[in-house]
């Protein structure tokens, strides 16, 4: 397990790899920072509501996650 | 025999009822009536910001659709942008429309997209999901030639041509000319509503409905007084189906003024009427049905134009009333059978 992904429940980390893997199939890729983090932010929403405007680290890290996802 | 189920595949704009809306809902109905088991999925398409768009493209792509309810989905029949991004290994595509502001309305007042690096890479995507989603179904049919053209010139992807007919079939009917040019869609830029008002000047004979909601009533009001035609001119902003047949009944002619429209309801609509078509040389779709002195009329995409044409049609009633009977002979050609025959079979279910 990847540091990241250490302390996220198990389905997140899951569903963060599947969509991942279909965004890189309908062409983003990790450059694609800003949609990636958006992603991230979605995925970290469903465990913790985001507040205020700063990216929490947790979707940071997601945001990372995603981005070698879809390598 | 079991019976075959399929799923047709919409993109929803909420509170919008138009043409596609229709098509969807009517092809389900007639799946049904052919003895499928059918039923509608739709997801609604907004875009606040571009990622909104690969996002409803990931939705579509999420979705498990080989079985419901426990039971297998036989088919699914995508037809808008991103619908047709699912997975399924029965995927058929008639396709409505693809993303246009990103292909063929690029670089013209309908289309926001710039050459600002994000919206050169949302571009690029939604052509890979295009490819990607169009490639993987086992057909794709397309709505009219003209969206098949713009399919084969913006990503090499071939398609047939599928036609079928407008939504109130068999329930259109004629009545003599009447003293309005009829107008229906929603009022939009694209669509060029303010094309016939700026006519109307032109033609003092000819008094025009519009039938139809949309972001441009105001400026539409506002042009009106201020070309002098308001006395002439009704806005209708909703009808029953009774009132619209009436009005396409009760019409002289109608006008479509839309821009590169993928087909339109409309022509076929009005030829059902027994009504001529006033259209424009870049009209699009309508084109494939309306054919200037044989079922209407066909001019520049200048008020003057069609002010020459509106004058035309209030001085030259039998040869209107001609034109109108042969898109009606045109229009009647199409059904139902055909198109839902094509689709079962690209799907193995005929």
């Amino acid at each position: 397990m990847s540091p990241e992904a250490r302390g996220l429940p198990d389905p997140l980390r899951e569903l963060a790899r599947e969509r991942g893997r279909l965004l890189g199939e309908l062409g983003v890729v990790p450059d694609d920072v800003a949609w990636a983090r958006s992603e991230a932010d979605a995925l970290a929403s469903l465990v913790k509501p985001r507040i205020g405007l700063r990216l929490p680290a947790p979707v940071a890290r997601l945001a990372r996650r995603l981005a070698r996802a879809l390598r | 025999m079991k019976p075959r189920r399929v799923l047709v595949l919409a993109v929803q704009a909420p509170f919008v009822h138009g043409g596609a809306e229709r098509h969807v809902r009517r092809l389900t109905e007639e799946l049904s009536r052919r003895g499928v088991e059918a039923d509608l999925v739709a997801m609604p398409l907004g875009e606040t910001e571009r990622f909104d768009l690969i996002r409803a493209a990931m939705a579509w792509r999420s979705l498990d659709l080989t079985t419901a309810g426990g039971q297998p989905v036989d088919a699914v029949i995508a037809t808008r942008f991103p619908s047709y991004a699912v997975r399924h290994p029965n995927k058929v595509v008639w396709l409505i429309h693809q993303y246009r502001q990103a292909y063929d309305q690029l670089g013209t007042p309908y289309s926001d997209f710039t050459s600002s690096p994000e919206d050169l890479r949302t571009r690029e995507v939604i052509a890979r999901i295009d490819r990607v989603g169009l490639l993987e179904a086992r057909k794709v049919f397309a709505n009219s030639q003209t969206v098949a053209s713009r399919l084969a010139r913006f990503n090499g992807i071939a398609s047939e041509p599928l036609y079928h007919p407008p939504p109130l079939v068999g329930r259109y009917r004629t009545g003599p000319a009447g003293d309005t040019v009829l107008w229906i869609g929603r009022l939009e830029e694209w669509k060029r509503p303010g094309l016939l008002l700026q006519a109307l000047p032109h033609a003092p004979e000819a008094r025009a409905v519009f039938v139809g909601r949309g972001p441009e009533e105001g400026r539409l009001a506002a042009l009106a007084q201020e070309l002098g035609v308001g006395g002439r001119v009704r806005f209708v902003p909703e009808v029953d189906d009774e009132t619209l047949l009436s009005l396409y009944a009760s019409a002289r002619l109608v006008a479509v003024t839309a821009a590169g429209e993928d087909l339109g309801y409309v022509p076929l609509e009005a030829f059902l009427s027994g009504k001529p078509v006033l259209t424009t040389e870049d009209a699009g779709g309508p084109l494939e049905f309306v054919r200037d002195g044989v079922t209407g009329i066909v001019t520049a995409p200048r008020p003057e134009a069609l002010g020459v044409a509106l004058r035309l049609a209030w001085t030259r009633t039998d040869a209107l009333q001609a034109l109108g009977e042969a898109g009606r002979a045109r229009a009647a050609r199409l059904d139902w059978d055909g198109p839902i025959a094509a689709l079962l079979s690209a799907a193995g279910l005929a």
